[in-house]
């Protein structure tokens, strides 16, 4: 072989087999915004998603990376088998509610059940956006999308981004998980501005006990009413019930650990894993992301103040006053929000604990989200 | 207004898109609204189930008092009884202490008797 030859052979690898000669801009744009999500979580901002997220965007921003395609024997190439089976079939969002439902004691929303209105006022945020993301140019699905953002879930996010708008999924998803980190800044300059000092500072009486029998029900007549009423987000509302039953049937503690620690850990690296590997700079450079970016604060914002305004309502017609500071926890963001409650009310009022009782417009909070997406998927897939 | 418009996808139609959207969002009170209501069926009723046994039990005494069996009649005549009941209040007044009581240091024989008797008897 001559030196000619060898040097043609080596420039064939070069071109053909490496990564380097199809490398673009939108690569390295993409690697710094994967870059970018791994140093936010080495600040402790969500970080068991945006590690698996960051890597998955850094990773899967190489050229000919056989991560995200089909092979040509029809095998899906690694990540994208996540994403297919794990997203596209609605099995990881659904596994970790299983896990969260496993994690959750409604004891606080069934000693209050009014504050389930609550949770679906603080669902305002999601409408707005939709009309204000119609206005941008978007379609009536990736409005929907985008929408639910401002529900503060990520598995609800990704469920119905996955259904209605994929091509959106990574940015939603994203957009959903940087801003439940960022609740704590977001909430309290809303909550300040709407609430009244004295409302702000109202104390609430303390909630009764609620029985292990009422737990155990709970679920069930939240599976029943869910499934009869909007039962496209059964699948997701069903696993989270099952999860709360199993817990409350202090029967099958096993499980219940392994649903709500291993499996959910397990199954929280792929979900995030698979977002990641959605974001590829073709289909992520685009303008809609950072109007996606955009709607999403505004989109928490009315959330919020859905919750608050719901609360004051409420309030209205009820002997027994709730603080409104309660009502910005609907957005759910479980227990971030919550506890912005219990810290802005200290703030006001120190000795005013209102964690618990915010818990209840948390919780409520999920159901209501899912419950939006359960109308938007039934009403555009 | 037309210049919202500018960017919207044209092949919109908005009349059904608000329309539905606010049906929607009335739909999710509706939902909440009505889990709302089964749930405080649910735990009214369970906490009536689990409130009934506390009840049964306390109202245990009140149940027996009337349906106790009376004592036996003696067969005695009011004013005969009333009598015996003097004599015995009139005996137990004027009688020695330890015909009253068996603590009294200066008891008969026959009460000593008893007492020792009643200490044998007694678990060591």
């Amino acid at each position: 072989m001559s030196w000619d030859q060898l040097a043609d052979v080596l420039y064939t690898i070069f071109v053909t087999q490496t990564g380097f000669p199809s490398l673009t801009l939108g690569h390295v744009f993409m690697w710094c915004v994967g870059l970018f999500f791994m140093f936010l979580a080495t600040k402790n901002i969500e970080p068991l998603l945006l590690v698996p997220i960051g890597f998955g965007i850094f990773i899967v921003n190489f050229p000919l990376t056989p991560l995200m395609g089909i092979s040509e024997h029809g095998v899906p190439h690694f990540l994208y088998f996540f994403y297919h089976y794990g997203l596209e079939w609605e099995i990881l969002p659904s596994i970790i509610f299983l896990g969260l439902g496993a994690l959750t004691d409604f004891g606080p929303l069934i000693a209050n059940p009014k504050v389930l209105v609550v949770g679906a006022g603080a669902q305002l945020g999601v409408f707005i956006t939709f009309i204000g993301t119609l206005l941008c140019g978007f379609t009536l699905k990736e409005a929907a999308s985008v929408g639910i953002i401002g529900g503060a879930d990520g598995p609800t996010t990704v469920y119905l981004t996955t259904a209605l708008a994929p091509h959106l999924l990574g940015a939603n998803a994203v957009a959903a998980y940087s801003y439940m980190a960022l609740v704590p800044v977001i909430q309290p300059p809303i909550m300040r501005l709407l609430i009244k000092k004295e409302d702000r500072m109202i104390r609430m009486e303390s909630m009764r006990k609620v029985s292990q029998t009422e737990k155990l029900i709970f679920p069930l007549i939240g599976a029943a009413v869910i499934a009869l009423m909007i039962p496209a987000v059964t699948a997701l509302m069903g696993m989270f019930m099952l999860g709360n039953f199993m817990r409350e049937s202090g029967v099958v503690k096993r499980l219940v650990d392994t649903s709500g620690g291993a499996l959910m850990n397990g199954v929280t690296v792929f979900l995030g894993l698979a977002v990641g590997a959605s974001m590829k700079a073709e289909t992520f450079l685009h303008w809609k992301p950072l109007v996606i970016l955009a709607f999403g604060i505004v989109d928490f914002a009315f959330c919020t103040a859905g919750g608050i305004w719901t609360v004051q309502i409420l309030n209205k017609f009820s002997k027994t006053k709730m603080n409104p500071l309660i009502g910005s926890a609907g957005v759910s963001a479980v227990p971030m929000s919550a506890r912005v409650s219990q810290v802005v009310g200290q703030e006001e009022l120190p000795g005013n604990y209102l964690l618990m009782h915010a818990m209840g417009p948390n919780l409520a909070g999920v159901m209501g989200t899912a419950a939006a997406a359960g109308m938007f998927i039934a009403m555009f897939k | 207004m037309d210049w919202l418009l500018t960017y919207a996808d044209p092949t919109i139609d908005w009349n059904y898109a608000l329309i539905t959207l606010v049906v929607r969002f009335i739909g999710v009170f509706l939902v909440m609204g009505v889990m709302q209501i089964a749930l405080q069926i649910s735990s009214a009723t369970v906490r009536w189930f689990e409130a009934r046994p506390q009840v049964t039990a306390s109202a245990a005494p009140l149940i027996q008092t009337p349906t106790a069996k009376a004592p036996p009649a003696s067969g005695l005549e009011d004013a005969t009884a009333a009598a015996i009941g003097t004599a015995l209040e009139i005996e137990f007044r004027t009688a020695p202490a330890v015909v009253q009581g068996r603590a009294g240091e200066g008891g008969s024989t026959w009460a000593a008797a008893g007492r020792w008797k009643q200490l044998d008897r007694s678990p060591r």
